[in-house]
This record gives structure tokens, C-alpha cells and sequence, in this order.
């Protein structure tokens, strides 16, 4: 008998291992899965604090933001707005952004400007 | 048939110990059994890779938000078990809202149980969510108690208020517990299942053996109940 982890512990009674066999009839191979919308998920998840913990790829800013346009002064007065949104839209977003070479704020002047807005 | 997700937030409360034992007797049983695990730590991945077992269980390890529904889509097992990282993440939310029943272990601290709750909370937003695709949806869920005494042994008062609230409650959990075992440890120590664990003596093995057998029949029998529920629907 090995005991090399000095696990020995024979405090309580000894039990009989049991010979019933356990029916697994009735269990089919499982099936695959409905497509699920995992911007839903995430966003039912956030409040109870299910975030994402993956790193995201490390990205080349030099590379992605060359030729992004820099922000002009605008001739209105700004008014400040913060969005808290899960990772996958953020990363939807932000990649948009990149697509066009566009500022945030022009990023959704553009978006609202393509749905007639 | 089922995708059985294993969570609870808290770190250490025996989630990867009940999908270890769970799978690897109902793959011992006969059962085509697969374990996903999505624990950073990989300790089933390391289980199946690093040791000398001989089971028949599969486990697929490196399981990320990104490929979480494509590694389980090419699943064909009866069984497959996603054993997820103690902490609250996408990967366990997603996890959550693709399995068939979940299993919330939970030991008799305020600590699992506060945690508990939040992964009972995500399993029913997540359900609202599937619901709104398919109204008949659902998520079904039980609380296992983990590292409780050994039959005979006595129960702490921590353990007998937390079982009340949970009856209070009515949150649904299993009938057997998962007892404080020696053998449990072992089995991630020598990398073996519990039936190969026989040269080592680890504690009560017999015991231990006999509550993980108690513990699958429950098991079964839930999912085979739930499963009734479903079809008469």
C-alpha cells in the first residue's frame, strides 16, 4: 500500500463500494446547439458582473490608428457622453472606427447618418 | 444529451473536483463523456494530459469566449461537462446560456454562498435571454453542497443555517452532498480516477466511492426527470 501523500485517513466507517450499475439509457449524443446571440448573453451577464477576462489581441496602435483623422475644434458647444457597453460591441466599435480611419464621435455621426437619423 | 456547466464564481469551491468525479464515473459506467475545461488553470486538461489514467473520458482543454460554441458544436458525447474558471466572466456566462443544466457547487461559507447567488442570478437573466428565441427554454439548475462533514460526522451550524436558507429560498439542490474525502484530493494528486486510486490508500475510498455513486444516480435521474418535463411540454 502506498502511502507516499500520508492520506490515510480511516476515521469514519467503512462502506461496501457499491455494485449497482447506473442506467444510462435514453441518453443520446448531444445535439448541436441553436445559434445564440452572444451580444445578448453578455449584455443579460454584465450587471451580476460577468466581464470579459481575455486579453484582447495585442494591437499595433502605429498601424491601425495611421491616418485616422485627428479631432477638428468643433464650432458648436460638446457635450460629454460615456457608454459602458460589453466587450463584444466595444470591439465591434472600435473596429469600425479603424475601418473608416474615424474619430469616435465621427464614428457615430457616420452611423446615424447612414440610418437616416 | 446534456451540457452540463459546473459554476460558481467563488474559486475553490470543488467545481473542478464534482466534474472530475461526475465525468469520469459516468464514463467508468459506460457513458461516452466529454469535459471541456474553461479553467485557465486547465487542472483537468493537466489531469488527463500528465497522468496515467486509462479512462475512456475526452478532455478538451484551452476554451475561450472565441471558440467556446465551435468546440461544442463538434461534441457528439452523451456527456459533456464544462468546468469553468471561479470567477464571474463572459466564458461562464456563454457557457451558462449553451447548457442544458447547470450544477452550482457551493461549500458552507458566505462567501460560496453570496457568489452562488450571483451565478443563480446569471442563470436566470440568461434563461429570460434564451426565452426570448424559444419560450420553452430552460436552464435548469441545482446547488451541491461540497466538503461537508462524512456521513455521522457533525454538521456545523454554518452548514445547517445556509442548507434552511437555500429550502427558504427554494433553491433546488441535490439531495447528496459532496463530502469532505481525502480520495477527492487524491485523485488530482496521482492524476487517476477514484476506482484507480485501489494501490493507493487514500482515506475511506469505499466511502468515497459510494457518495460520487449516489451522487451520479442523482444526477441521472434529474436529467432523465427534466428531460420527461421537456418532451411532455
Amino acid at each position: 500500500m502506498s502511502n507516499k501523500f500520508g492520506l490515510i485517513d480511516d476515521a469514519d466507517e467503512d462502506v461496501a463500494r457499491p455494485e449497482g450499475k447506473i442506467d444510462l439509457s435514453g441518453f443520446a449524443p448531444v445535439q448541436k446547439r441553436p445559434p445564440i446571440d452572444f451580444a445578448e448573453v453578455d449584455a443579460a451577464a454584465a450587471p451580476h458582473g460577468f466581464v470579459s477576462r481575455e486579453a484582447g489581441p495585442v494591437v499595433d496602435e502605429a498601424s491601425t490608428t495611421h491616418g485616422r483623422r485627428r479631432r477638428a475644434v468643433p464650432a458648436e458647444p460638446t457635450r460629454h457622453l460615456a457608454v459602458r457597453m460589453v466587450q463584444s460591441q466595444y470591439d465591434r466599435f472600435v473596429g469600425y472606427a479603424d475601418r473608416y480611419k474615424l474619430t469616435y464621435h465621427g464614428a457615430i455621426t457616420k452611423l446615424l447618418d447612414d440610418a437616416g437619423e | 444529451m446534456p451540457v452540463i456547466a459546473v459554476s460558481n464564481p467563488k474559486g475553490g469551491a470543488g467545481k473542478s473536483t464534482t466534474t472530475l468525479l461526475l465525468a469520469t464515473y459516468l464514463a467508468q459506467s459506460g457513458a461516452s463523456v466529454c469535459v471541456l475545461d474553461a479553467d485557465p488553470n486547465q487542472p483537468i486538461m493537466d489531469w488527463k494530459t500528465n497522468g496515467l489514467s486509462t479512462t475512456t473520458l475526452k478532455v478538451i482543454g484551452g476554451i475561450k469566449e472565441s471558440n467556446l460554441m465551435e468546440v461544442l458544436d463538434a461534441q457528439n458525447d452523451q456527456f459533456v461537462f464544462i468546468d469553468l474558471e471561479g470567477t464571474a466572466s463572459v466564458l461562464v456566462s456563454r457557457s451558462i446560456a449553451m447548457s442544458d443544466f447547470v450544477i452550482i457547487p457551493v461549500q458552507a461559507s458566505a462567501v460560496d454562498v453570496r457568489q452562488a447567488g450571483k451565478a443563480i442570478r446569471a442563470v436566470k437573466d440568461e434563461e429570460k435571454v434564451a426565452q426570448r428565441s424559444n419560450l420553452l427554454r430552460k436552464i435548469p439548475y441545482r446547488v451541491l453542497m461540497t466538503r461537508t462533514p462524512a456521513p455521522g460526522a457533525p454538521v456545523s451550524s454554518v452548514q445547517r443555517q445556509l442548507e434552511s436558507e437555500l429550502v427558504d429560498a427554494n433553491v433546488p439542490r441535490f439531495r447528496t452532498s459532496l463530502a469532505e474525502r481525502l480520495a477527492y484530493k487524491a485523485i488530482f494528486v496521482e492524476r487517476l480516477t477514484l476506482a484507480e486510486l485501489g494501490e493507493h490508500k487514500v482515506g475511506n475510498l469505499e466511502a468515497a466511492y459510494q457518495n460520487i455513486h449516489e451522487l451520479v444516480e442523482e444526477l441521472v435521474e434529474t436529467l432523465r426527470e427534466l428531460n420527461r418535463n421537456e418532451v411532455s411540454k
